[in-house]
């Protein structure tokens, strides 16, 4: 995380103080200065504060006052207090009241006021990264409980299916038809085999470091339909990529998330499907690109939609190869990777269509 | 004795091949009828009258699962429960899950996939 640089409230109602402050400081810091509270109220709402400081001794509404009233709504800012007058009070309810982190006698030094703000702006820093290190944690645990609801069944049940099978083979001492064993042996293990293969997927999209460069639709698209269109053949393809200008992005993701959601494009066909077509029109400039994969397929049903993008997730499907639950979960993820947002339409029967935007990111 | 009358639902196609033939090889039951999806299985018990002796009813499966089938399945008003047994199978190791099964007045007895003849046979003819 590059260091931002620290923004700084000041609020006083004498105008010469605000000029001295900024003049003090306008090399080291963003300054906003406000000589009432109101305006300073409007500034918070907009601009994320850093560290605010106040006048305690202000016509209207005191430091104290005006700190106490922006806590619950901006709990995060550092709150400094800059007085003149050292009553006992004062110096209480500022702390109780106004939740105050710094106390500052006038005149102030701007050395010593400097080094009070860098710190203060330390301790924003800090905590702001421990929250988002909290949430991250928070994601983190939730997937991992996911994970192990998940591994008790989908990971454990190719198997007990397998060792069905053998128990029934060894009841029929033989007497059974050992190909159609084998056969579903051989669909079991594929299925855990998949479900493994889409959870590593899943983890080296998560923490693969971002990497851009150039995007070729065309050809990525291409690559990516090349490659699935045999897991069935019968399905058209009706390509059409238009690329305006060059466009930067993170071409793994975008691999991952096209070969998702084509993939599922082409699984999600009905069984007796006369003509199963997927479309593919991708339009880009230098601002975006706009993607959008349709099928023909069975479609989602509608109390379904909210839930698809969620890990392990699975809609009931009309055919036999049901999905893991993880697809679309990591293409939501490889699109909040590469700041992309996704879409979805879907008819129940009749076929569903995906609309992604993606941000160039050439600028 | 006659034989019961065996209804099993499970949206893995092949356990419900290796739960039928254990069923018919075991000597249990001959009359067996099976559902890929709770709907169907729930659809089927509407409009039949004759009504299975005993249901063999998965847990996990997507769009309605085995709890949801059973929340349906107790406003059946035309059932009479007394006369059916309910058996949820499940590999699933969560405790959670298994808690909830056995816990359901409606389950007579939450059974682990894979299912053993022997155990199997014990439970349905008790």
């Amino acid at each position: 995380m590059s260091k931002e640089r620290a923004r700084i409230l000041y609020i006083d109602d004498e105008d010469n103080n605000l000029k001295a402050f900024k003049a003090s400081f306008r090399r080291d810091f963003e300054i906003y200065t406000v000589s009432d509270a109101n305006e300073a109220y409007r500034l918070l709402d907009e601009i994320e504060i850093h560290v605010a400081l106040a006048d305690q001794r202000m016509p209207k509404v005191s430091g104290v006052d005006f700190f106490e009233k922006i806590q619950k709504k901006h709990p995060d800012v550092v709150r400094i207090l800059i007085t003149a007058y050292t009553n006992s009070q004062t110096i209480i309810d500022a702390v109780n009241k106004g939740k105050i982190n710094q106390y500052v006698v006038k005149p102030w030094d701007p050395q010593n006021l400097k080094n009070i703000i860098d710190s203060s702006y330390e301790a924003f820093r800090v905590k702001k990264e421990l929250k988002i290190k909290n949430e991250e944690l928070i994601k983190t645990n939730d997937e991992l409980n996911r994970f192990v609801y998940s591994a008790s069944h989908d990971l454990r049940a190719p198997l007990m299916s397998i060792l069905g099978l053998v128990e029934l083979s060894r009841l029929e001492k033989g007497n059974g038809d050992p190909y159609v064993y084998l056969d579903m042996i051989e669909r079991s293990v594929q299925k855990l085999d998949s479900f493994i293969q889409n959870i590593i997927e899943y983890y080296q999209n998560a923490r693969a470091e971002s990497n851009h460069g150039q995007v070729m639709f065309e050809s990525l698209v291409q690559e990516v339909v090349e490659t699935l269109k045999n897991t069935d053949p019968t399905v058209n393809f009706h390509i059409n990529v238009q690329q305006d200008a060059p466009f930067h992005s993170d071409e793994f993701r975008i691999h991952v998330i096209l070969s998702n959601l084509i993939s599922n494009a082409i699984k999600y066909q009905k069984n007796d499907a006369s003509n199963p077509e997927v479309d593919i029109m991708i339009k880009s400039d230098a601002q975006k690109a706009i993607i959008q994969i349709k099928d023909n397929g069975v479609g989602i049903l509608q109390e379904h939609l909210e839930s698809i993008f969620k890990m392990f997730f699975r809609t009931k499907t009309l055919n036999r190869t049901p999905g893991t639950g993880i697809g679309l979960y990591i293409v939501k993820e490889a699109l909040s990777k590469i700041g992309g947002e996704i879409k979805v339409h879907s008819v129940y029967g009749e076929g569903t269509s995906f609309e992604l935007v993606l941000p160039n990111l050439s600028n | 004795m006659e034989l019961p009358y065996i209804m099993l639902v499970d949206d893995n196609e092949i356990d419900l091949f290796l739960h039928e033939k254990l069923i018919r090889l075991s000597g249990i039951s001959e009359h067996i009828v099976h559902f890929t999806t709770a709907r169907e299985a729930l659809e089927s018990l509407a409009k039949n009258t004759v009504i299975p002796n005993i249901i063999l009813l998965d847990i996990q499966m997507p769009e309605m699962d085995g709890f949801d089938f059973l929340k349906v399945y107790e406003q059946m008003t035309h059932i009479n429960k007394e006369n059916t047994r309910i058996f949820m199978v499940s590999s699933s190791l969560d405790f959670g899950d298994i808690s909830k099964a056995k816990a359901n007045p409606l389950v007579a007895e939450f059974i682990k996939k894979p299912l053993n003849v022997k155990e199997l046979k014990d439970l349905l003819e008790k």
